[in-house]
């Protein structure tokens, strides 16, 4: 059981895994620094797959009450930010599936306003984030453009397979030997930029 | 693995598992299997190719890893500020209704009981004295044991006393000391303020960087450093560079297209910590070319007195 710190600055140092343990217990100071440090890359990412505001910001206080109300669930068999990213991206595929209306395949936002003004937990916190997110785009941008679309189709999009097959006109063998390719590459080049996790 | 894995039951009945992969394919199907872009057919196949051959998980954790990170290549969106605080009021009541579930009892107020105590206390004599009032041939012997009764109730109540006068002096104590506390605690406050300020600023200038500078260094190879630039404001953030004695300090410099430096802030480091300077951009400065740091006397200095250590 750990023990609880007597200020909300105190946490600022605490890792993930030691703010969710806190949130186990109930912890709103715990809960408000992970929020702090998580909420935008997984709205961003929420607002990639269902494309549409609102719908993003439901699924992102869905994904926050679930991480308030069920935080054991976490099994520490990957980073707690991994786990957060696929709860959230379980909930905008199912959305995405849901209304059965695929939106567009491309990186237009359309109307969404980019911003990236955001009180992160800590000034390290927002360069952290900034130069992982500088990393993941440059590793994505650095294999070719037919496997990054691939990987993007099946992670952005929720596309098996055989649904990018039919959707860019390939064999479907083409997509599955394009997509191991494409993912070993950004594997290597995301562990050579130092992110083991 | 993934959390939206088809549902075994049902999809085994539609689509019954193929005969068992070899591990090729599965290697060739992992990606997939990881993004959960298989048909339901291939995911069960995989899944108990896996279940079977714990040797590939090592494998399949590499593939998630990888997987995971791509989350990051979204195009950056603040969420509004309003999901914060509705999930913050949901928690709390929450919080709220499970305390109240739990039965948490009432605070006692500790002075009320003392009162209780010494009201009851003062009572008893007077009971007492109301009791003994009877007949004449016992009246000496009733007055006798009044006036010891009397008697004993005032070296009660004087001891009461004192024992009040010590609480209340602890009181006392304990209140100014409280006070001290919270002025203690304010003053703390405020320097929070000013620091979350502060940081604030730098988080706007960072994610709202309109100037990008990576800086290198040829004296000290593993310090790095990057100095973002938002408007009139720059942060300059650095890695690795060596502490320094309290004599001294890092010294940062604009330097504009005719090669000479213009001073600018001060970030003294003296632990192993990154250090963060803040500083608004003089107009002088604002078309610089280049950005420098070099070591300097603790106060700063007019013109560079060592080489330069950092620069981009």
């Amino acid at each position: 059981m750990m023990m609880q710190p007597k200020s909300k600055d105190a946490y600022q140092g605490y890792s993930d895994e030691m703010l969710l343990q806190l949130v186990n217990g109930k912890d709103l100071w715990a809960y408000e620094i992970l929020y702090a440090r998580h909420a935008q890359s997984l709205y961003s990412l929420l607002i990639r797959i269902v494309r549409e505001p609102t719908t993003a910001e439901d699924l992102l206080q869905e994904t926050f009450w679930q991480i308030w109300q069920k935080s054991e669930q976490y099994s520490e068999k990957g980073s707690v930010a991994a786990w957060l990213h696929r709860i959230a991206r379980n909930k905008g595929l199912d959305q995405l599936r849901s209304t059965k209306a695929r939106p567009s395949t491309t990186n237009d936002l359309g109307t969404v306003e980019q911003s990236t003004a955001y009180a992160y937990a800590s000034a390290e916190q927002a360069v952290e984030q900034r130069l992982k997110q500088q990393h993941v785009v440059q590793a994505l941008e650095s294999i070719p453009s037919e496997q990054r679309v691939c990987l993007e189709l099946a992670y952005f999009e929720g596309m098996s397979q055989r649904e990018i097959a039919e959707h860019t006109s390939t064999p479907l063998g083409t997509i599955k030997t394009r997509m191991r390719i494409g993912l070993e590459k950004v594997g290597r080049l995301l562990r050579a930029s130092g992110y083991p996790e | 693995m993934q959390e939206n894995q088809p549902n075994s039951a049902s999809d085994e009945r539609r689509n019954p598992p193929r005969a068992a992969l070899t591990y090729n394919e599965v290697l060739e199907l992992l990606p997939g299997f990881v993004l959960g872009a298989l048909d339901s057919e291939e995911m069960l196949a995989v899944e108990s190719y896996i279940e079977q051959q714990k040797a590939i998980l090592d494998r399949v954790t590499e593939l998630e890893t990888a997987t995971a990170h791509f989350a990051y290549a979204a195009p950056p969106v603040a969420p509004p500020a309003h999901i914060k605080s509705q999930l913050l009021q949901r928690a709390q009541a929450d919080l709220a209704t499970n305390q109240r579930s739990r039965g948490a009892p009432p605070l006692a107020f500790p002075p009320r009981k003392i009162i209780a105590r010494v009201q009851e206390m003062q009572s008893a004599p007077a009971q007492r004295r109301h009791a003994t009032t009877g007949r004449n041939w016992v009246g000496g012997l009733a007055r006798g044991l009044m006036g010891f009764g009397v008697a004993a109730a005032l070296v009660l109540l004087a001891f009461m006393t004192t024992q009040l006068r010590g609480t209340v002096g602890r009181l006392s104590a304990e209140l100014s000391a409280a006070q001290g506390q919270v002025t203690q605690l304010q003053t703390i406050n405020q320097s929070l303020q000013q620091e979350l300020q502060t940081q604030q600023v730098r988080v706007a200038v960072i994610t709202g960087a309109t100037r990008e500078i990576v800086l290198n260094s040829e004296i000290q190879p593993n310090a790095t450093a990057t100095f973002y630039v938002h408007n009139d404001i720059g942060v300059l953030v650095a890695h690795n560079l060596q502490p320094l004695p309290e004599t001294q300090t890092y010294q940062l410099w604009f330097i504009g297209a005719d090669g000479v430096p213009l001073p600018s802030g001060l970030m003294p480091i003296h632990s192993q910590d990154p250090g963060m300077l803040t500083i608004t951009i003089p107009e002088a400065g604002r078309d610089f070319v280049n950005v420098a740091v070099t070591i300097e006397p603790a106060g700063g200095s007019q013109v560079p007195t060592t080489p330069i250590v950092l620069v981009g």
